[in-house]
């Protein structure tokens, strides 16, 4: 369960490139590649374990022009969709 | 990926994929193998190795093959591809399995591969061990992907079919659901490196292949059979398949090249940054090849059927732009096979 204050991670099992802000991610034992939109592909970069889901919020609000509630209600779901995929860990 | 996404990485010749060979030295002596005979085995050290995989990064790589020769032969193997993993590459190995022992699958996995592929030659050591010339070869190759596979590594069995080995293709396809591994048949047998034509004699033939093809793929599609004809008299690349524009090969020694059989160096990434070499005047050239350029193929009745490839036609026949011989007698075939596939309302004829 992703909230406002978990941070997330990127797992070991994850290869990743970003070519022109958009992130080209892979996961060992899988061919699926997924790439991401720039507002994902931020979040991705973000995913770091030092940044919380509430300032990831804040700088999708400020870069990409979107209401602060919607940001935070988007960066949870693309965490827990990239979580249920074990792209992302999530830590409380 | 979506189309679109592969398109524009192929558009911006960002080199998405790499072949690294780390080592042209091998364990085994396979009696098809491409490399020459009289191999060099100078080598770049693990440090030379990291800076390449740096400048890759940086230029937009993402999937990473190690292959050799044999890996595992290099003792600093595990720093490279340790180093790859830092920089975020998504990494597959190539490998003759032999090598691989409790200890060294602990710290495959560690790196998280996307997959770990085996060279098989035969469903048993009678004949896999025929073609490596080295006794006993099959039993360790399958230990290595049985020690794999316990660990939850992917494994894939790469199988080159030759005069050798083709009868026993179901064979092997039977020891891949066993092992619950992948599988993957390929029927072209290149000349050595060095314009050796000592492999040929190992190659099948195209009805052969046709056969075999016919049974292990769907019926192809007629009508981008027909699309295909119509897009590569006017614009289509000489390279189709992606090399020197999304793929490229660094050599043990750091060349940049196409792909693995198509040595025509970019430059040397050690000698200058691996940009420089990859947007060098060779490459550009090779880039703005056009198959409407290509001297006899282009005026072919075959060309919608035949599957050139650019590197064969300059190995074995010489001429970049010239027919490849091989894939000539392939086109014929697959124009016969597939025109009774149509007459027979897509029902396989073969």
């Amino acid at each position: 369960m992703v909230s406002k204050d978990s941070y997330i991670n990127k797992t070991d099992k994850v290869a990743y490139r970003i070519i022109d802000h958009e992130a080209m991610v892979v996961t060992s034992g899988s061919n699926k590649l997924y790439v991401f939109n720039r507002v994902g592909s931020k979040i991705w970069e973000l995913a770091n374990g030092k940044t919380n889901i509430k300032e990831i919020a804040g700088t999708i609000h400020e870069k990409f022009n979107v209401a602060y509630e919607q940001a935070l209600e988007d960066t949870i779901e693309f965490a827990e969709e990239l979580s249920r995929k074990t792209l992302l860990e999530v830590k409380s | 990926m979506t189309v679109s996404t592969m398109e524009r990485i192929r558009e911006k010749n960002i080199p998405f994929y790499a072949l690294i060979e780390l080592t042209h030295r091998c364990n085994l002596g396979c009696c098809h193998c491409y490399l020459p005979t009289n191999r060099s085995t100078d080598e770049l050290s693990a440090d030379q190795f990291k800076d390449i995989l740096a400048q890759l990064a940086d230029a937009g790589t993402l999937f990473i093959t190690f292959s050799g020769g044999e890996v595992f032969l290099r003792n600093d193997f595990f720093k490279i591809a340790t180093y790859a993993r830092e920089r975020h590459f998504a990494i597959r190995i190539f490998t003759n399995g032999t090598l691989i022992d409790e200890k060294v699958v602990d710290k495959i996995k560690d790196l998280n591969p996307l997959s770990v592929e085996i060279s098989i030659y035969g469903p048993d050591s009678r004949l896999h061990d025929r073609i490596t010339n080295v006794p006993g070869s099959f039993d360790m190759s399958v230990k290595a992907i049985r020690l794999l596979k316990e660990k939850g590594i992917e494994v894939g069995i790469k199988t080159p079919l030759m005069t050798l080995n083709v009868g026993s293709y179901k064979e092997v396809i039977s020891l891949a659901h066993e092992l619950k591994v992948k599988y993957e048949l390929n029927m072209i047998i290149s000349p050595k490196l060095d314009g050796s034509s000592e492999p040929l004699s190992y190659r099948i033939d195209g009805l052969e292949v046709s056969k075999i093809v016919s049974k292990e793929l769907p019926v192809p599609d007629i009508t981008k059979i027909k699309e295909k004809f119509r897009n590569l008299a006017s614009k289509d690349d000489l390279l189709m398949c992606g090399a020197g524009r999304s793929s490229c090969l660094i050599s043990p020694v750091g060349e940049i090249y196409p792909c693995a059989i198509l040595r025509i160096s970019f430059g040397n990434a050690v000698k200058q940054p691996f940009l420089k070499g990859w947007q060098s005047s060779q490459a550009i050239k090779l880039r703005a090849m056009k198959f409407c350029d290509l001297r006899t193929c282009a005026e072919c009745e075959l060309v919608a059927y035949c599957n050139r490839c650019a590197g064969i036609a300059l190995l074995e026949d010489g001429d970049l732009l010239g027919p490849a011989k091989f894939y000539c007698e392939m086109a014929k075939i697959n124009k016969e096979s597939l025109t009774k596939i149509n007459q027979n309302g897509g029902r396989n004829a073969i």
